[in-house]
């Protein structure tokens, strides 16, 4: 039983408890409190409720994929807080291994490429959002017009380079001492994340630092987290922080299996307004990954099948996906074979032989 | 969702006609701490009660741009040791003069019996921080200011009461 079992066991027990309301005794007393002189400040609408996603470093919501180029942009554009340069905190003395480094490290970089879609709307959910009720058979697929695949085609891609770019983060390269770990993407960009950490007990170690991207007007975000390692498993739980929020990661990583969960907090809401799933699985020749993206009544859900050549692999050559989207106003399912070409993915939906190619 | 900042604010000027949708937001996580702390369910109607109206009450000294649950939660805590002071006083007095008498609403809440066997291999101070963490969603930092308690402490606490927890139920399996 893992640690997260017991937390949702506890979660449904509380759930399922039949809690009496006794809100009109409690409001009685309260309305005969006399309210304060002082008037309010102006409230300040949530940004992310009226941004427009204009440019490309704003369409990226969802994705290290689009987020990683795109941080790469904002970052040098000086974005963020701290972006005069935080003082990366005193190290302390610690037995954190380079592997856990490594993992705290990769996921520093991943909520750093988060952060710039922190008061965006997911353009992700886009076509869900707008989608009128559609009426579809049993063969679904062939019903679809083709501007409505191209809009599955190019949702599609997006979760295709962020899978990729979720899966060969592996082969980031870490530099790594005590207290500070230093990668770069792609031989060029760098990220430096310092960390203080203090070990809780032989599993279990809480750390803090910041992510600073090095490049010119480098931005930083502080975060907070632990991690837990147990019999081959390792739970990492980070927050980054926003203004007026932050961005939280949930990791398990097991032998085979990999699972993301980003969570995006207001400051003051219990709940989160966008969730991000990113699950992963390889069994010797098969392999699947599946990535959800929920918000307000949205969701939209990817889930490949493929061949990995190596567990960093990425999609391969040719590779299948089943994609569903589901509105306020209409759900659409398809099922997609989807072939590498230069530049880009061609998509052919069952039940239709023209194809669709989408050019990065 | 309404945001519960938007809704303090305009508590502070009286405007009670959204409490419901704030009490209904935040009613059965108060609920959660004032049973972590008194660890059974006698008295805690009376508490969460009072906590909302000291919560109206003391609106002018919530610092606006923090957490209102983060508040909400601390006032909700503070009542329930205050109930365990006198409850503890008043025990003490019955005791010496013979009598004693029920402290509080007794209310069945359906289905607690469940999370209370769940919460049962934790001390007092290991059920407020899983409860304030699981069930009331609160920030380990959050719940290190309320508890007024180091970081790492609420950490290592939440540690081995989770690991408590798993024990007990590996063993019920």
């Amino acid at each position: 039983m893992r640690k997260k079992d017991i937390e949702n066991k506890l979660l449904e027990a509380a759930s399922r408890v039949d809690l009496p309301s006794d809100l009109e005794e409690t409001y009685r007393l309260v309305k005969q409190i006399p309210p304060e002189v002082a008037p309010p400040p102006k409230k300040k609408p949530f940004p992310w409720k009226w941004a427009v996603p204009s440019a490309a470093a704003l369409s990226c919501v969802l994705a290290l994929a689009i987020v990683l180029p795109s941080v790469l942009r904002n970052a040098s554009q000086g974005e963020g807080p701290g972006s005069s340069a935080l003082v990366p905190p005193t190290p302390l003395p610690g037995e954190m291994t380079e592997a856990e480094a490594g993992a705290i490290s990769r996921q520093a970089v991943a909520l750093f490429a988060l952060a710039p879609s922190f008061e965006e709307l997911s353009p992700s959910l886009a076509f869900a959002r707008r989608m009128e009720r559609f009426e579809r058979d049993e063969e679904g697929d062939s019903f679809l017009t083709l501007q409505e695949k191209e809009e599955v085609a190019n949702e599609i891609e997006d979760f295709i380079y962020m899978v990729e770019e979720i899966q060969t983060s592996g082969a980031w390269h870490v530099a790594f001492d005590p207290s500070s770990s230093l990668i770069t993407v792609e031989g060029a960009e760098t990220f430096l994340i310092s960390y203080f950490e203090e070990v809780i007990d032989a599993s279990t170690q809480l750390f803090s630092g910041t992510v600073s991207y090095e490049g010119e007007g480098g931005s930083s975000y502080a975060f907070e987290g632990i991690i837990e390692t147990e019999g081959g498993e390792t739970n990492i739980k980070m927050d980054l922080e926003m203004p007026g929020g932050f961005i939280r990661v949930e990791q398990e990583i097991e032998a085979a299996e990999n699972e993301y969960h980003f969570s995006f907090y207001e400051e003051g809401d219990a709940r989160p307004y966008r969730e991000i799933e990113y699950e992963s699985e390889i069994e010797g020749r098969e392999g699947e990954s599946q990535i959800e993206v929920r918000e307000g009544n949205s969701t939209v859900e990817c889930e490949f099948e493929y061949q990995p050549t190596s567990p960093e692999a990425a999609l391969g050559d040719e590779f299948m996906c089943e994609y569903a989207s589901e509105g306020p106003d209409g759900e659409l399912e398809a099922e997609v074979f989807i072939a590498k070409i230069e530049g880009g993915h061609s998509y052919r939906f069952a039940g239709d032989g023209n194809p669709i190619e989408i050019v990065r | 969702m309404d945001n519960l900042s938007d809704i303090v604010e305009e508590l502070r000027l009286g405007n009670y006609e959204r409490f419901a949708l704030f009490y209904e937001e935040t009613h059965r996580k108060v609920f959660y701490i004032v049973l972590a702390v008194l660890g059974e369910e006698e008295a805690t109607k009376d508490i969460v009660q009072d906590t909302y109206v000291r919560f109206i009450s003391s609106l002018s000294r919530f610092e606006r741009g923090s957490n209102p649950y983060a508040y909400l939660a601390t006032i909700a805590r503070n009542l329930s040791y205050d109930h365990l002071e006198k409850r503890k006083r008043e025990t003490s007095f019955d005791e010496a003069i013979g009598t004693e008498e029920e402290i509080g609403s007794k209310v069945e809440y359906r289905g607690l019996d469940e999370v209370k066997r769940l919460l049962e291999p934790l001390n007092e101070a290991e059920r407020e921080i899983v409860v304030l963490h699981v069930l009331d969603g609160l920030k380990f930092r959050e719940i290190a200011a309320i508890t007024n308690k180091k970081l790492s402490t609420v950490l290592v606490a939440y540690n081995r009461a989770i690991k408590k927890m798993r024990r007990k139920e590996e063993e019920n399996l």
